[in-house]
């Protein structure tokens, strides 16, 4: 059996606290965390499936979710569609539509039968995609997806590094992983594939594994030795070290028979249990764990506001024994004034320059991407000056047009995903100096003299922080800037502020996402009509031209309409987030003030009950946090 | 203050020391504790009958779960089931992973949900639930009791089944267990305190199913005391009678709280999964995947 696993930790930590709270009269402590939890317990981990046609991709998912027939492997009939397969209590298919070009509105998902999957699914039944396909629903009560996962199946192209770039930027950007499928027949892997791999691996994700299927077409020498041939090439072209390359060789057909058989000896060599290993016990658990993480470390937020809560009422009583409440109500009674005149005079004016740094920045931003995606620009302007310059013949360019639209498209995702990713991270910066100033001087009023301390090591540690690349930044800095910013009930609420702020930053790629859903838009080749060749060519160039432009228009607009989105949620949750957190901390000393009356009238035996239950509250407290804090950073060794 | 308050249930000093007063509880003969029952919750005898030897060094969780497969009427062998864990990524050549123990029952159609603790532990017990727990073996057999945890503190390497809790020695609670791990591990009984030790190791976590096995009800002893509302054998009134007699006020009003509750899992069980999407949440996923 393995260790404690963080998210059996974590939620038992979850059992544990809500149980203190509910003792201590504060049953809704929780509630603002259910979301993290519910992203926990879904543990959605997004696996994507790429690969050239033929390599026997779809018969791989198949097997390795046990369920012969569900996606269509006929090999005559070329699959043209993306399918998402998820977890469901029966088995069914669901077509999903692009959105409408006119009204932007999608139609409703089409139940279908499994026997009219290829009039929407194959070149055949859907030529050029007619029915404007977005992608195909399958659900199936496969246990292996029960914890989340979900497949992407994108669809096998020849000539896969041009023509499915599309589809790699539309999906690889959010991918928890990527499986890339090789087989064992064919051939070895090609320049082709070697491309796709570099541009994948340098631009888009670094978490790509692969499999090698069909390997009991081949033998198992064979399958071997283009496993080690396969394994070179991507070595040296991708420059990972050989040995780290997450490598697996498969062959569904063993699997199909073991399955029907029950047979452990085939399933053993169907090369199956390696890979299903992985995927549940390395790329699922890794994702529960930084989920894990992510929710210990707001339980850890709520725990300390908890222990600090239950040591002020402690302190209140004790004080009661010994005759110092009044001392003590003047201390609340003076951060009352000082809290009540900083929500007068500095807050509104904290909230003003935030709102005034913000509208900055995101007027920046829409500046940006008007002028980057100008129908009228330079990007337009000089792709069809290369193409004019270029010795293409009026056919060639015709025939060349969706590619060329294509790689335009391509540009515009190049662009819009870094410009969502520096967005994140100013806006992710100017947040977190807002609050570091609010509760900053929100601490000169409170009656914990620690609380300064920290906000001013906060403000230290705040200056070192930055942010990799390639991590979502609601995994990273916003956590730690809480982290540090725990000074007291006050720290904690200002700093819940900030979670809930940048929860409604996108994660740039699923923009990215968004506009590479346009592609819907692009249209083939371009018919001719003049005879005269340089006319033909311009005339054709002027087609191109417009369809570039009105590309760009739809790319800039969906660009536009959510970067508003993002700024229209955020503008507003802050003024809101801020007040609902001042609210709390007003009454939080509200209800200090309440209980230094209450206390006046106990006698000295209720004072001695009390402060012995609230002890023992705080030390259960205690061992919560202990659990937290091992669950976000996990010790190394358990020997001491 | 014990590091993990769940320890001092049933040896807090401040509580044991009123046991005496709390033995006349017992006197409460309109509900016939002894006569029926002698302090037993759960059904040992009956489940040990179901008891298996694990083939493997790896598959304590496997055997563990076809005891209770068995018990409630599906006739399954290890080999299958060894078949059914590998083949979905559940079982390895290190063992099942924790949050995977229980899905060979759901896939056999046998629900289950997780708990924490000893009273919720004794609660699912009390329904004559099935519950599979994960512990430090070692520990648990006595081998280096005093250096354990401060060796391997998370040191869960072993999962069995809980069949019952005896009660009938106040100051000596035992716990029975079906354990895979030797041919004559059906019914054995370790004190509560050793066993609390080793399934601290796992942070007191178990696995119960859903409901009882079919052939329960009709148990001479428990099936005699049976309570059709509140699906539990023996009324509420018995357990908090029973904790009363055993453990004292505090476990008394844990035990209420906790019947009021049905029981503490509720703040375990998950509020989300793949099971429960309504068919909106559904749609919203399949377009941001």
């Amino acid at each position: 059996m393995d260790k404690m696993d963080p998210k059996v930790s974590v939620i038992s930590a979850w059992a544990e606290l809500a149980a203190i709270a509910k003792t201590s009269g504060k049953p809704d402590l929780l509630a603002r965390f259910q979301p993290a939890r519910e992203r926990l317990e879904l543990g959605l981990f997004r696996l994507v499936v790429m690969g050239e046609i033929k390599k026997g991709k779809s018969s791989f998912i198949n097997a390795l979710l046990g369920f012969p027939g569900l996606l269509p492997v006929d090999s005559d009939i070329a699959t043209s569609t993306v399918f998402k397969v998820m977890y469901g209590k029966e088995k069914a298919f669901r077509v999903f539509f692009r959105p409408d070009a006119e009204s932007g509105k999608r139609p409703t998902p089409l139940l279908i039968n499994p026997e009219n999957l290829n009039e929407y699914g194959t070149e055949g039944g859907n030529p050029e995609n007619i029915k404007n396909v977005d992608f195909i629903g399958v659900e199936v009560p496969c246990p292996l997806l029960a914890n989340g996962l979900v497949l992407v199946d994108t669809p096998g192209v020849g000539g896969l590094y041009k023509a499915h770039r599309d589809i790699t930027w539309a999906y690889a950007p959010n991918a928890d992983g990527l499986l890339f499928v090789l087989d064992s027949v064919e051939t070895v892997i090609s320049q082709d594939e070697i491309s796709f791999l570099k541009e994948l691996t340098s631009k888009i994700t670094k978490k790509v594994f692969f499999v090698q299927t069909k390997s009991d077409a081949a033998g198992s020498e064979q399958s071997k030795a283009w496993q080690d041939r396969n394994l070179d090439v991507l070595s040296k072209e991708l420059g990972l070290p050989r040995d780290r390359i997450p490598y697996f060789t498969v062959s569904s057909k063993l699997k199909g028979v073991a399955d029907k058989r029950n047979s452990l000896k085939h399933l053993t060599e169907s090369g199956f249990p390696a890979i299903q290993g992985f995927i549940q016990n390395q790329l699922v658990k890794e994702k529960q764990k930084l989920l894990s993480q992510s929710l210990g470390r707001q339980l850890l937020a709520g725990a300390h506001s908890l222990r600090d809560d239950i040591a002020e009422r402690r302190k209140i009583i004790v004080a009661a024994q010994q005759s110092g409440l009044e001392a003590i109500r003047k201390q609340y009674e003076d951060a009352r004034s000082a809290f009540d005149k900083w929500s007068r005079v500095e807050c509104p004016s904290e909230v003003k320059s935030f709102n005034q740094s913000f509208g900055d920045l995101k007027r920046g931003t829409l500046n940006k991407i008007v002028d980057e995606l100008d129908p009228e620009g330079p990007m337009i302007i000089s792709a069809i000056r290369n193409i004019r310059a270029s010795e293409l013949s009026p056919e060639q360019i015709s025939e060349k047009a969706r590619e060329i639209q294509n790689d335009s498209l391509v540009s515009i995702c190049e662009f819009v995903n870094s410009t969502h990713q520096q967005f994140n991270k100013s806006a992710t910066k100017i947040i977190e100096a807002a609050i570091a100033r609010i509760g900053n001087g929100l601490a000169k009023t409170s009656i914990n003299p620690e609380s300064e301390f920290s906000i001013q090591q906060t403000q230290e540690q705040l200056k070192g922080i930055h942010l990799p690349d390639d991590l979502p930044t609601h995994f990273s800095t916003l956590d730690r800037t809480r982290d540090i910013l725990m000074g007291g009930t006050l720290g904690y609420s200002i700093a819940t502020t900030g979670i809930i702020l940048t929860s409604a930053l996108f994660p740039p790629l699923a923009a990215v996402a968004g506009i590479a859903s346009i592609l819907g838009i692009v249209v083939g080749a371009i018919k001719q009509s003049s005879d005269s060749s340089v006319r033909k060519k311009e005339e054709i160039l002027a087609k191109l031209k417009g369809l570039l432009q009105s590309l760009m228009r739809k790319a800039q607009k969906a660009a536009r309409d959510q970067l508003e989105t993002i700024c229209t949620k955020l503008e507003r949750s802050t003024e809101q987030e801020i007040q609902t957190a001042m609210g709390a901390y007003r009454s939080h000393l509200e209800a200090k003030m309440q209980e230094i009356s209450a206390a006046k009238n106990k006698t000295a035996a209720e004072c001695k009950a009390d402060v012995d239950s609230l002890a023992i509250q705080e030390s259960k407290i205690t061992a919560v946090l202990a659990k937290l804090n091992s669950i976000i950073k996990p010790a190394g060794a358990t020997a001491p | 203050m014990t590091e993990n308050w769940l320890d001092g249930f049933f040896h807090d000093p401040a509580v044991d020391g009123h046991s005496d007063h709390f033995l006349l509880a017992q006197d409460d003969s309109s509900h016939g504790i002894h006569a029926i029952h002698h302090g037993m919750i759960g059904t040992p005898e009956v489940d040990s009958q179901f008891h298996q030897h694990q083939e493997t060094p790896f598959t304590c969780a496997v055997a563990s779960q076809r005891m209770i497969l068995n018990q409630f009427g599906i006739p399954v062998s290890e080999s299958q089931l060894v078949y059914e864990a590998t083949s979905h990524g559940w079982l390895s050549s290190t063992g099942t992973s924790t949050d995977a123990m229980g899905n060979l029952l759901s896939l056999h159609g046998i629900p289950t949900h997780s708990g924490q603790g000893i009273e919720s532990l004794i609660h699912e017990l009390s329904q004559g639930h099935k519950i599979i727990v994960g512990l430090d073996s070692e520990e648990l057999n006595g081998i280096a009791p005093v250096f354990e945890d401060w060796i391997h503190p998370n040191g869960a390497d072993h999962a069995l089944v809980v069949t019952g809790v005896d009660l009938s020695d106040p100051n000596h609670p035992m716990v029975l267990l079906n354990d895979p791990a030797v041919p004559d591990g059906a019914c054995k009984a370790f004190p509560m305190e050793q066993f609390l030790g080793a399934w601290n190791d796992n942070h007191c976590r178990f696995i119960a199913t859903d409901d009882s096995p079919p052939n329960l009800i009709s148990d001479p002893v428990l099936g005699h005391g049976f309570d059709s509302e509140s699906k539990m054998y023996m009324d509420n009134q018995f357990w908090s009678n029973l904790a009363l007699m055993v453990v004292g006020t505090v476990a008394k009003a844990a035990v209420e709280s906790m019947l009021s509750a049905g029981g503490d899992h509720q703040d375990l069980a998950p509020a989300v999964s793949m099971e429960t999407l309504t068919p909106e949440q559904r749609e919203m996923l399949y377009y941001n995947i």
